[in-house]
């Protein structure tokens, strides 16, 4: 969507027009819907519904062109996690959460090189911390550049590549089998 | 395998282009990458859209710069809010303060304020009438004083008619005394008897008198109990009235 066609979508949209956010959605709704699944929700789809509203009736509040509005809505989808992640924390009933830690029965990382399946994936990404996990899901399934996740994650942007450093290296020691007294102190602590 | 990550390898495979030292992830990354492009379902998709839409209409005047719609105020509505609240305010207000007055006059009339509030509703809330009955109280209370100061006075003056007369005929007894005892005793005795006779005489008159002339003032007091003036002036006129009761009783 180049920045002429934005800023007829965006006019439109504010105004609450049909074909206007249509068009957001259909251009925004599958990265934020991926971004949702693969950080672990447990109803993606609702929360994307939820993050749409909420983009809805902040949209008076945004200026900026489409890179700064896409940031913008994965803004608002993080901290939508982050949310679902408390009120689930509070609220353990759901037998389906992805756990945070590495606490998981089956290697993942086995799991994730014999079948790659979102689920693998997501319970290798599990392994991660949450900083590290945020930033590669940022990074590759919304698209944002470094300087969009630091802003997203309210982080510096050396913070931000240094988890991002991090977070591939332990993807990769992971899938290769390297053990975890392998891992530098640094990893080792954290 | 261990080796070194540096920036420029993380961001080629970030980017699906993969050296040889991270192409065990390049999988990763391009299932992930896949996940971008996941497909919502249409019925949801609608939903989402209606809402999203209908959410932004509804905060749609406050969102739009410029818009006619953003343009149009709202005073009225605040303005009334703002005057509701200030009626009731000051309604409140006027019932607190009518409360409070009604209180401290039912404490002022009771008697149980503070002196110095006490002495202010005294002189200023409650105090003319209690003051306009106070003075005539005293007044009549001060009638009724002289009234009995006057008869003492005049009944003291008649005992001392009475005992210049008995001094007198004394006198004159002792002065005219014959040469026998007997005769003398018997002159005394016979006088004796007429003086006590007319001061009886006289002792009887005095008291109807004073208490004709008694009745008389109480009677004038009585019709004019405010004038202070007038019941002096009226004992002023009874005086003359009692000299001449006096001269009678001689």
């Amino acid at each position: 969507m180049d920045q002429a066609e934005f800023a007829s979508v965006l006019e439109a949209a504010r105004v609450g027009a049909d074909w206007a956010w249509s068009r957001l959605y259909a251009d925004l709704a599958p990265p934020v819907l991926g971004y949702l699944r693969t950080r672990g929700a447990a109803e993606p789809e609702d929360l994307l519904g939820e993050v749409f509203l909420q983009l809805a009736r902040n949209l008076p509040n945004f200026s900026g062109d489409y890179g700064g509005f896409r940031s913008w809505v994965f803004g608002i989808a993080y901290h939508r996690v982050i949310d679902e992640r408390r009120y689930r924390a509070l609220r353990p009933t759901d037998p389906g959460d992805v756990p945070e830690s590495s606490d998981v029965q089956n290697d993942p990382a086995d799991l994730a090189a014999e079948s790659l399946t979102t689920a693998a994936i997501v319970a290798l990404l599990g392994t991660l911390t949450a900083g590290q996990r945020d930033v590669l899901l940022l990074r590759i399934v919304a698209g944002l550049t470094i300087d969009e996740v630091a802003t997203v994650m309210g982080k510096r942007v050396g913070a931000v590549k240094a988890l991002q450093r991090r977070g591939v290296r332990e993807l990769r020691q992971r899938i290769d089998g390297v053990p975890l007294d392998a891992r530098s102190p640094v990893a080792r602590v954290r | 395998m261990s080796g070194h990550l540096n920036h420029r390898d993380v961001e080629e495979l970030l980017q699906g282009r993969s050296g040889v030292e991270l192409e065990a992830l390049a999988p990763v990354v391009e299932h992930l990458r896949l996940e971008s492009t996941a497909s919502v379902d249409a019925a949801v998709a609608a939903s989402h859209v209606a809402l999203a839409a209908a959410a932004a209409r509804s905060s749609e005047p406050a969102a739009v710069n410029g818009s006619s719609a953003r343009r149009i105020p709202d005073p009225p509505r605040r303005r009334t809010v703002f005057a509701g609240l200030f009626s009731s305010i000051l309604v409140k207000i006027m019932i607190g303060a009518m409360a409070l007055a009604g209180a401290t006059v039912g404490a002022g009339v009771a008697g149980v304020l503070p002196e110095p509030v006490q002495n202010f509703v005294d002189d200023h809330l409650i105090g003319l009438d209690l003051d306009q009955e106070q003075v005539r109280l005293q007044d009549q209370t001060r009638l009724q004083d002289q009234i009995q100061l006057e008869e003492q006075l005049r009944i003291e003056e008649h005992l001392r008619l009475q005992d210049q007369v008995k001094l007198q005929a004394k006198n004159q007894l002792v002065d005219g005394r014959p040469g026998d005892d007997d005769g003398f005793q018997n002159k005394a005795q016979t006088q004796g008897q007429s003086e006590n006779q007319v001061q009886e005489q006289n002792q009887v008159q005095t008291q109807e008198q004073v208490q004709s002339e008694t009745q008389t003032q109480s009677e004038n007091q009585v019709q004019n109990p405010d004038g202070h003036g007038e019941s002096q002036q009226g004992s002023g006129d009874t005086a003359p009235g009692s000299d001449g009761t006096s001269g009678n009783g001689h």
